[in-house]
């Protein structure tokens, strides 16, 4: 079929069904849409009323080409030449409307508009639901209905009796004068139709009046947007045909803000779109100085729900108001959007405000990575150092990335003197390589913390590990490099943590020399001593290090069992009266497993503890003894329970059973 | 847990996580290698099993590990699921091979992590994209967040990304199941929590009532409220040491990943074919294989309610565990038994078709029977006594014995000098006997316990000892400790010790805050232009009382039936427990505030004042615990007025007929298993419906870990 062009004019109708060609020749050709099959043909140059056209206009020919095709409804398809415009059929028949002037075509989902210079034509198939009242004649219930409001209207009886008539199809009769009243241009046949509707539903409550409500909504708003003042002609199909946001769009584009409000707010539609376009051009417009026109926002739009003020800010960053930028930048209620925009107009401050109230860390980063690269630093500083979350995420962010300088920089500007000897401290748990810098990063500690009395006992601390330190060095060089280092049990070196063996991982970085002392805790320190067996040395340091007496005997006992001196335990045991009492010794010696020291030591225990630990070394009789003495009678059972020997259990049970 | 959940369908949360989960394997077309973060993959265990993934083109399956190879396989395409540490860019980069690399991040890409991946010059060969994985359902009544340490990044670092992916959550959960009707909590995170909860909505509106699709908030129909218990109101509960089984196993064994590793004996190496172990060779990455040689000794156990034994013991009193394993292994046996019964074909047939699961549940009892011996040991230590002894005094009576702090002073002393040989230390043990985290949490208790009562000297003979023991650079931790009112806060000296050095600037308005305790509603809450926000603090602004935890103890009646407790611990109360039981005789602080704010009839019933139903009054009748309590009272009334049109016609709550049946109770910074137990049974016994949401999982050690963990 296509071989017949070329074609001047191609139009498809609304449904997508069909396809009207206007071959070079004048013949106009109504194909299907996949170009398979030939619906009519017709010459429109050719019809007896172009024929006359073409008297009245000498330029008429028949070889002429029209101006323009276009599909009226699915029906008919309109031509113009100019002045005529032609309507042709499905079956070739057709009518002829004339203009003063050139008719340009413009195609509707339901009919054509004709445009020429001085007029605007709506030219549509009639609706079958205006055809079935108003047709002459017509007998369709929906026209009985009609007339019998007419006779209503005349206070005829015979109103009751028409309606009676068509009881069986009232409903329809209803629904047909809704939609005829849809259909229909006149507000006042309109009305009437509307009443005749409501008319006949008295006669059928049952009806589901939401069409009824549904269509007076809707013409409420076709009628006052085909109104002159704001001239959108068209029909109820037309209007139905797009949501209502975009006839909303049409009426924003006019500058109709107000009607699009009231028309929102009818339709129970939100509008915040229509607050933000009306904001937006009023800033464009506007003269006023930037408060005031704030104010004037304000007043209008603060009680809008979810209106974005993105745009609106961003019109007014392009209309150069930064103040009133920002302001109205504070009043979006999403932080992602905002706090990017602020950035972008230098807003340092109030986007970190911003993006720490939002809750979101992302938002707090962007601002500090974005502000850190666009400030110098001591503006940065200053801007990070008014908000203690984000001075907080900064120094995470900066230990993360291992931005040290950075870091000290800020906490040395920021007079934090405790974050500072932190940092000092944990680059000695985990990085300082040698005793040198170890050393060094403590007196640096010490330094920051000197500064302010409330660290008093922190810095006394350091002071003491300072002290400690030269005290263990002076060790190293003391004791021969032959005798190994000793291990320590420590507190599981788990990763990440600051319970870590200072003294191994100094190790692993050196190589050759071997520390035995540095780094360890004083606890650790006097251990080792004890196990090296300079005695001398270890109450030396108790005295130096003011080690008091009772943690001092703990270590050395514990020390002295692991070194399995009991000799010299005794001897501390014996001197003076310890004052950890007998039983730590007992216990100790109990845990390594030396059951005759330990009884060495319980002899000299209270008389309650004696019991259990002579049960606990399975000395049996002298528990059985002992707790006899106190009246333990529980432990009395339980060791005649326990006991192999015969005697001994008929014993205690004889004893139990007189107590 | 129990089958009352009707109506609350977790497992469609589930499912849907599933879908995406697997629509994230598929992102990378082809057979593709798997990398997981360590921590996700319990989470992916429950998603998803080894048969499913192969059938979506993966191959292997690795966990990601410091220096691991994963490239020298024939596939191109690797996919790696991981959290946005910075830690796994240093540790990860690969040079130079040309492979396809797919990143997956959860629960979303970070603006730092891709700096550090451009700062490394590796982003451009990178496909990165997120995987919002927010609160997956461990259980059918809990959800968890992963993210860990989240107690510390709130209360120490000012991170608060926990607490926008709870709410991110939290909003997930609203627009499944309605709104919560009513906002409630204590803390001062929780506060931070629901101001975000309430801002959310509003920039969900606003973002979705721009296309006409809108239709609005619903009330929930499910969820009477929502409940954000704040880990900064109560620090005594994780310090403590739990005494349920699962509790126990976590104290003891470290559970991660929803399994613990234990030991096994040789004889049960012949029956290792069993439901734990086998979700171990599927889900578990082959990862080297020294792992693999150790297989044979160390066994994962994997806990879960999938496990019918697991789940009938996990929440009792360990004292009872024992009597129950062996009812348990009675009833197994006489099931055995019932073999030599059968009489017809019939009955064989059915014997031998329930014998498979006879098995398995014979194993788990094996493994649980082997992992409850370790704990007797434990608890029967002298240690765990001594320790205990001093919990259960300060708890009760609020102060220890003279003997009792002289011990204290002896473990401290002792604290870091060896103990028992490494070698000889158990098998997948975790705690270290009297370590620095044992020894901690009984120092942070005692000094919680007699808050301002604490003399300077003794404070400073602990401090020094302390510091002797375990090293100088814990000034640190004590720093840390001390801030979040741990460590040491006397009355006298505190211009000498800086109690500012927290709060600077911020006196004035905390006072604005604390009696900010009016009903708000919902759309009125947000106070724009408050630029400043507080930093959160874990001490009461306004106590009332010097000993503010004895007049908690007993306006909250923390210790009920101290003197009857004995002779209540019956048969009876070994079948349904008491939620006493499950800390000794200790009722946590924030079990008891949720009471407060669940209305629950028990509380008011203690105070001889009986309501009839159960009501939602808020703070109402609380006030003076909550004043003191730490951190900010929250109570917010969520409308479905605000924000959306056309649904105003839907009724408020309070004139709803439904009944809602549960309540969702959101823990900020972690929760105990202890704690968990005893909201399942306050469900059980109170008939209500507790659903538990929570950041994390946590116990007193790894509480004390994120103390003394150094920032990197």
């Amino acid at each position: 079929m296509l071989q017949d062009g070329p074609f001047s004019h191609i139009s498809i109708s609304p449904s997508g069904k069909l396809v009207a060609l206007m071959q070079k020749s004048g013949k106009l050709q109504v194909i299907s849409s996949d170009f398979q099959k030939l619906y009519s043909e017709t010459y429109p140059t050719s019809l007896p009323s172009f024929e006359k056209s073409s008297v009245l206009n000498p330029n008429y020919n028949r070889k002429m080409l029209p101006l323009d095709v276009a599909w009226c409804g699915n029906d008919s398809v309109a031509v113009s030449y100019g002045t005529s415009v032609f309507l042709i059929g499905p079956f070739g028949g057709s009518i002829k409307f004339d203009f003063d002037s050139n008719a340009m075509l413009v195609s509707e989902v339901d009919g054509v508009r004709i445009l020429n210079s001085q007029v605007h034509d709506f030219i549509q198939k009639v609706p079958d639901s205006l055809i079935q009242v108003f047709q002459i004649g017509s007998t369709s219930s929906a026209a009985l209905l009609y007339d019998a409001y007419e006779h209503l209207r005349n206070e005829s009886s015979k109103a009751d009796e028409i309606v009676r008539s068509i009881k069986k199809s009232l409903g329809n009769a209803i629904d047909t004068c809704i939609d005829a009243a849809g259909s229909e241009f006149s507000e006042s046949l309109q009305q009437y139709l509307l009443r005749a509707a409501s008319f006949g539903k008295t006669f059928l409550p049952e009806h589901n009046p939401t069409k009824f409500v549904e269509m007076c909504t809707n013409l409420r708003i076709l009628n006052t947007v085909r109104g002159t003042s704001i001239g959108l002609a068209i029909s109820l199909e037309e209007y139905l045909a797009l949501p209502p946001e975009s006839w909303i769009q049409r009426l924003l584009n006019r500058n109709m803000y107000f009607l699009a409000l009231k028309i929102c707010e009818h339709l129970s539609i939100p509008s915040a779109e229509v607050y933000s376009q009306w904001a937006i051009s009023k800033i464009q417009q506007s003269r006023k100085d930037e408060d005031s026109l704030y104010e004037i926002l304000l007043n209008k739009l603060s009680d809008v729900p979810s209106l974005s003020f993105i745009e609106i800010a961003e019109a007014a960053r392009s209309c150069a108001k930064p103040k009133l930028t920002t302001r109205l930048l504070q009043l979006e209620p999403i932080a992602a959007n905002k706090v990017p925009l602020l950035l972008s107009i230098g807003q340092y401050n109030l986007s970190l405000d911003e993006a720490i109230k939002s809750g979101n860390v992302e938002l707090v980063y962007l601002v500090i990575l974005t502000s850190y690269s666009e400030l110098s630093l001591g503006e940065f500083f200053r801007l990070i150092s008014s908000n203690k979350v984000a001075s907080l995420l900064f120094s995470k962010y900066c230990k993360q990335q291992g931005k040290y300088d950075l870091l000290k920089n800020y906490y040395f500007q920021e007079d934090e003197f405790f974050k500072s000897s932190e940092l000092a401290i944990t680059a000695n748990v985990f990085e300082s390589e040698s005793m040198e810098k170890f050393k060094s990063n403590i007196e640096s500690a010490i330094e920051s913390l000197g500064k302010e009395a409330r660290y008093n006992i922190q810095a006394k601390v350091l002071n003491q590990e300072l002290k400690l330190l030269n005290f263990q060095i002076k060790l190293e060089d003391e004791i021969k490099d032959s005798v190994p280092r000793l291990e320590i049990f420590n507190d599981q070196n788990r990763e990440g943590l600051l319970n870590r063996n200072i003294n191994e991982r100094l190790n692993k970085t050196q190589q050759g020399k071997v520390y035995k002392f540095v780094g360890s805790t004083l606890n650790q320190t006097l251990c080792s001593l004890i196990l090296y067996g300079l005695y001398a040395k270890a109450s030396l340091m108790k005295t130096e290090f003011q080690i008091p007496e009772r943690a001092y005997y703990l270590i050395k006992i514990r020390s002295l069992v692991k070194r399995r001196d009991f000799v010299e335990l005794e001897k501390l045991g014996r001197t003076k009266k310890p004052p950890v009492g007998y039983e730590v010794f007992a216990s100790e010696c109990i845990r390594a497993g030396q059951f005759q020291e330990a009884s060495k030591y319980i002899a000299l225990c209270d008389e309650h503890e004696k019991p259990e630990l002579y049960f606990e070394i399975g000395f049996l009789h002298e528990a059985a003894e002992c707790a006899l003495a106190v009246k333990n009678v529980e432990l009395l059972k339980k060791i005649g329970r326990e006991t192999n020997d015969p005697t001994l259990r008929a014993d205690i049970e004889s004893r139990v059973s007189a107590i | 847990m129990e089958a009352d959940t009707e109506g609350i369908d977790f497992l469609e949360l589930k499912e849907d996580l599933k879908q995406d989960f697997l629509k994230i394997v598929d992102s990378v077309r082809g057979v593709k290698i798997l990398v997981v973060d360590e921590c996700l993959l319990g989470v992916i265990d429950q998603l998803s099993d080894f048969a499913t993934l192969q059938e979506h083109g993966v191959q292997k399956l690795y966990k990601l590990e410091k220096e691991n190879n994963y490239s020298n396989s024939e596939t191109q395409n690797v996919l790696y699921i991981i959290r946005p540490l910075l830690s796994h860019v240093r540790e990860n980069i690969e040079n130079g091979k040309s492979l396809s690399y797919n990143v997956k991040l959860v629960p979303r890409r970070t603006i730092l992590f891709e700096k550090a991946l451009e700062d490394m010059g590796v982003l451009g060969e990178l496909v990165i994209d997120d995987f919002p994985l927010l609160f997956v359902p461990i259980e059918s009544d809990l959800l968890v967040l992963n993210s860990e340490n989240s107690f510390k990044e709130m209360y120490i670092d000012g991170d608060y990304s926990s607490i926008f992916y709870s709410s991110q959550g939290l909003m997930d959960i609203q627009s499944k199941f309605g709104l919560f009707p009513r906002i409630l909590g204590k803390g001062d995170c929780a506060q931070i929590l629901s101001e975000n909860l309430i801002r959310m909505r509003k920039e969900i509106s606003a973002v979705d009532s721009s296309s006409s699709l809108w239709t609005g908030w619903v009330l929930s129909t499910v969820f009477d409220s929502l409940i954000i218990i704040d880990r900064g109101v109560d620090l005594i509960t994780p310090l403590l040491t739990q005494l349920t089984y699962h509790g126990l196993l976590d104290e003891y064994f470290n559970i991660t990943n929803e399994s613990i590793e234990i030991a096994v004996e040789s004889e049960s190496k012949t029956t290792n074919n069993f439901a734990g172990s086998s979700s171990e060779n599927n889900i578990n990455p082959t990862t080297s294989e020294t792992s693999r040689a150790l297989s044979k000794k160390k066994k994962r156990l994997k806990l879960d309610d999938r496990d019918a034994i697991f789940a009938q013991i996990k929440g009792k009193s360990f004292m009872h565990v024992g009597k129950l394993l062996s009812q348990i292994s009675k009833d197994l046996q006489v099931q055995y038994e019932s073999r030599h019964n059968a009489k017809s074909v019939n009955e064989v047939k059915k014997f031998v078709k329930g014998l498979g699961k006879l098995q398995t549940e014979q194993s788990l009892l094996q493994s649980h029977i082997s992992a409850t011996s370790s704990l007797i040991k434990f608890t029967q230590s002298e240690e765990f006594g001594k320790n205990l002894d001093i919990e259960q005094n300060l708890m009760s009576v609020g102060d220890i014995t003279k003997s009792q702090l002289l011990y204290l002073e002896q473990i401290i002393s002792l604290g870091n000098l060896w103990y028992e040989d490494s070698s000889i230390v158990e098998m997948g043990k975790y705690r270290i006997d009297n370590g620095l985290a044992v020894i901690l949490r009984l120092v942070c208790l005692y000094f919680l316990v007699k808050g301002d009562n604490i003399k300077k000297k003794n404070y400073e003979n602990i401090y020094n000892l302390l510091i002797s023991s375990f090293g100088f650079q814990h000034i640190i931790t004590f720093q840390r400790l001390y801030s979040l009112g741990m460590f040491g806060s006397f009355k006298q000296d505190s211009s000498l010790f800086g109690s500012s050095y927290f709060f600077k600037k911020s006196s004035a308005t905390s006072k604005r805050r604390a009696s900010d305790l009016v009903l708000k509603e919902g759309s009125e809450t947000q106070s724009e232009g408050n630029g400043d926000l507080l930093l959160p603090s874990t001490k009461p602004r306004n106590p009332s009382h010097s000993d503010t935890f004895g007049f908690i103890r007993r306006d909250l009646n923390l210790n009920p039936k101290t003197d009857n407790y004995e002779a209540e611990s019956s048969a009876k109360t070994v079948v349904n427990g008491e939620i006493s039981d499950i800390y000794g005789g200790y009722v946590p602080i924030s079990l008891r505030l949720v009471q407060c704010l669940s209305g629950d009839n028990f509380m008011f019933d203690n105070r001889g004042r009986n309501t009839g139903s159960r009501t939602l009054t808020g703070w109402k009748g609380w006030e003076d615990a909550a004043q003191n309590i730490a951190g900010q009272n929250v109570d917010v009334k969520q409308s479905v007025l605000y924000g959306a049109f056309g649904s105003s016609n839907i009724p408020d709550s309070s004139t709803t007929a439904f009944k809602q049946q549960a309540t969702l109770v959101m823990f900020l910074g972690g929760i105990t298993y202890s704690e968990i137990a005893a909201l399942r049974l306050l469900s059980r016994t109170h008939n209500h419906k507790y659903i538990i949401a929570t950041t994390d999982i946590i116990n007193g050690t790894s509480f004390i870990n994120q103390m003394t963990a150094v920032d990197k």
